[in-house]
């Protein structure tokens, strides 16, 4: 009997060690990745950008003068200047205002979808990889008949069936990416099913839910970071396009994209109105690109050139 | 070949009447009174109750698409616009030629300029060619297509005169909005091409052939560059989609009356039949082209080719293995 428990808390002992020293290794390994990142430059600026970025969706009100939506029309259409950094639109609103508290609709509609999106495809893509069978095959072919629409199409139609707007958009969005990303996150579900301490761990009885969650999800956690910031840039331009077809965030909220398409009809005698939310649009989808490729490179060396 | 040919082609029926049921489905759900839009402010309840019957739009939801799928299937008729009472068949045969033509020149484009940069890049890695690919190709998937068609309008029509700013009037009315849909793509096909290439240019079989002496020339074009083409093949068909998903956009900066533009405006007007039938050929043609696109992949890649010429079970499970 007490042989038994000496050894008993020999080998609790010897559990916690193994538990620190594997919770060290993950440290450690985060800190490589870490230091992998902000060794590529071109990344730590989009970083950098990003942050920034957000800073201004969060501070809009205390850095611009006027109010996104406050109408002035003896001011209509003024050129860049010093009261006006961006001008002002067809009603007198000040632009350079409208575009920092667009920022905030911006970010949040890419974050937001993406995230949505993202979930959505691993519980799909964890069911389907794990669960062979109908439902398998079922989820399967539904992203096939999904896919078989053009993404635009797509998000064009489940916007509007959704009534447009904030959260229409949101949706729409995130439904475009769950047929690919769900067959990613199958692919590597496939995989790791096959492996060795799967097996381990349901020799000891380990429940399936338990399996998916505590020793699976953890393993295809960094595909997924990927796959969710690789996608991010393409949800600000998606949104935007929504937006600038008038099927998106809707005046006279001051989505980046909406604010383009208010100004789209002026573009030959007042072309500020367009030129500006553009190249906002544009150095956030390339802040979010540089970023993505440098989570990609530090999370998966392999993949890096 | 030929089995797997036919069984590709069976599996088209069954996913186009999914899209078909979804797309139908989607558009139940919009929010929004057609016989209402059409009557106007000043009519009755009941004038609209009675619109709405003759539409069949008090049918419940199965009668609905059962009789969407038994027109546009079996009779391929589309029906009529609510807002003219135009036929929708007809329309699309006059619209659909002009984005299709758009869809295919930008994929036309995306392939033939952004792969031969991919491999320039790759061949040259880190070298000035490798570094401005690069660069170009980041600028390239952060542009929105549908500014970067209008900074070209404001440049090549108003400022210059060179090109016109909208409409089919000429052929150099294509020239911006095929250039507009294909530079995303032109930009990702490069990204692929260079790094399918370099995965292969550092793979074993590639330092085995220097090994031998073979000429560098040769490695890059007979030996590491039919292995890039198998993933970049494969990628076309989602390529496709991207052009037909930017010309459905680019059709409504440059006013080009095509299926997108026809689409979007029948949004606005709730008006179903329009915006069914523009999705559900888009759809198809998008099909179509994948299907060829995976004709194509079976053709390039000896794997699929000897699984299916390969008689019986046991022979097509030792060439899985193999593969």
């Amino acid at each position: 009997m007490d042989n038994h428990s000496i050894m008993s808390s020999d080998i609790k002992a010897e559990i916690t060690q193994l538990k620190k020293d594997a919770r060290a290794a993950r440290i450690k390994d985060l800190k490589e990745k870490w230091h992998r990142f902000c060794k590529n430059r071109t990344a730590l600026a989009g970083l950098i950008a990003i942050l920034a970025l957000t800073l201004i969706a969060i501070l809009a009100p205390y850095l611009s003068k006027y109010s996104y939506d406050m109408v002035d029309p003896i001011n209509a259409y003024a050129s860049p200047s010093r009261e006006h950094p961006f001008g002002t639109d067809a009603v007198g609103r000040d632009l350079f205002s409208r575009i920092l508290y667009g920022a905030r609709y911006s970010l949040a509609i890419a974050l937001t979808s993406q995230a949505v999106g993202i979930i959505l495809a691993i519980i799909l893509g964890s069911i389907a990889g794990f669960f062979t069978g109908i439902i398998s095959d079922l989820i399967m072919r539904f992203c096939d008949i999904f896919q078989s629409i053009p993404a635009t199409l797509m998000a064009i139609l489940i916007s509007q069936a959704m009534g447009s707007g904030f959260f229409a958009t949101t949706i729409a969005l995130a439904v475009t990416t769950v047929p690919s990303v769900t067959r990613v996150a199958r692919s590597l579900i496939m995989q790791i099913r096959g492996q060795d301490y799967i097996e381990a761990g349901r020799a000891i009885t380990c429940s399936e839910t338990r399996l998916i969650v505590q020793h699976i999800i953890p393993n295809i956690i960094p595909q997924i970071i990927i796959s969710f910031t690789g996608g991010l840039s393409g949800k600000f331009i998606e949104s935007a396009s929504l937006s600038y077809l008038g099927l998106g965030i809707q005046e006279p909220l001051p989505e980046w994209g909406a604010i383009l398409s208010s100004g789209k009809a002026y573009l030959r005698y007042y072309p500020h109105l367009v030129v500006a939310p553009g190249i906002f649009i544009m150095l956030a989808a390339l802040a979010f690109n540089l970023v993505g490729d440098g989570i990609r490179d530090a999370l998966d060396p392999r993949l890096r050139d | 070949m030929q089995r797997y040919i036919i069984k590709r082609t069976l599996w088209l029926i069954p996913v186009i009447l999914g899209v078909a049921v979804l797309i139908f489905t989607i558009m139940f759900f919009v929010p929004g009174d057609p016989a209402s839009l059409i009557l106007g402010n000043t009519a009755t309840q009941e004038e609209i109750n009675t619109l709405r019957d003759s539409m069949g739009l008090n049918d419940p939801y199965i009668v609905q698409l059962g009789r969407f799928l038994k027109e546009t299937f079996l009779e391929f008729d589309l029906g009529e616009s609510y807002v003219n009472g135009i036929s929708v068949a007809e329309s699309l045969k006059e619209r659909f030629p002009r984005t299709a033509l758009i869809a295919l020149v930008s994929c036309l484009i995306q392939v033939v300029v952004g792969i031969p940069l991919g491999i320039t890049a790759a061949v040259h890695h880190n070298k000035w060619q490798d570094r401005t690919s690069v660069v170009l190709a980041m600028a390239g998937i952060s542009v929105p297509n549908f500014w970067l068609a209008q900074m070209m309008v404001l440049l090549f029509s108003f400022k210059l005169g060179w090109l016109p700013a909208f409409g089919t009037d000429s052929w150099q009315s294509y020239i911006m909005p095929c250039f507009c849909a294909a530079l995303m793509g032109i930009a990702n096909e490069l990204r692929f091409t260079r790094t399918y290439m370099l995965e292969q240019i550092r793979s074993d079989y590639v330092v085995t052939a220097r090994a031998k002496g073979l000429k560098e020339l040769l490695i890059r074009y007979r030996h590491a560059l039919p292995n890039t083409l198998i993933p970049l093949v494969t990628g076309i068909g989602g390529t496709f989609g991207a052009a037909l998903g930017g010309t459905v956009i680019i059709e409504n900066v440059f006013s080009i009356p095509g299926v997108g533009q026809y689409m979007v405006n029948a949004i606005g007007n709730r008006d179903y039949p329009v915006v069914r039938g523009s999705v559900v050929v888009l759809s198809i043609m998008f099909c179509i082209i994948m299907l060829l696109v995976d004709f194509a992949y079976a053709l390039i890649d000896p794997r699929i080719k000897a699984q299916y010429s390969a008689s019986g079970k046991s022979k097509r499970k030792a060439v899985k293995q193999v593969g």
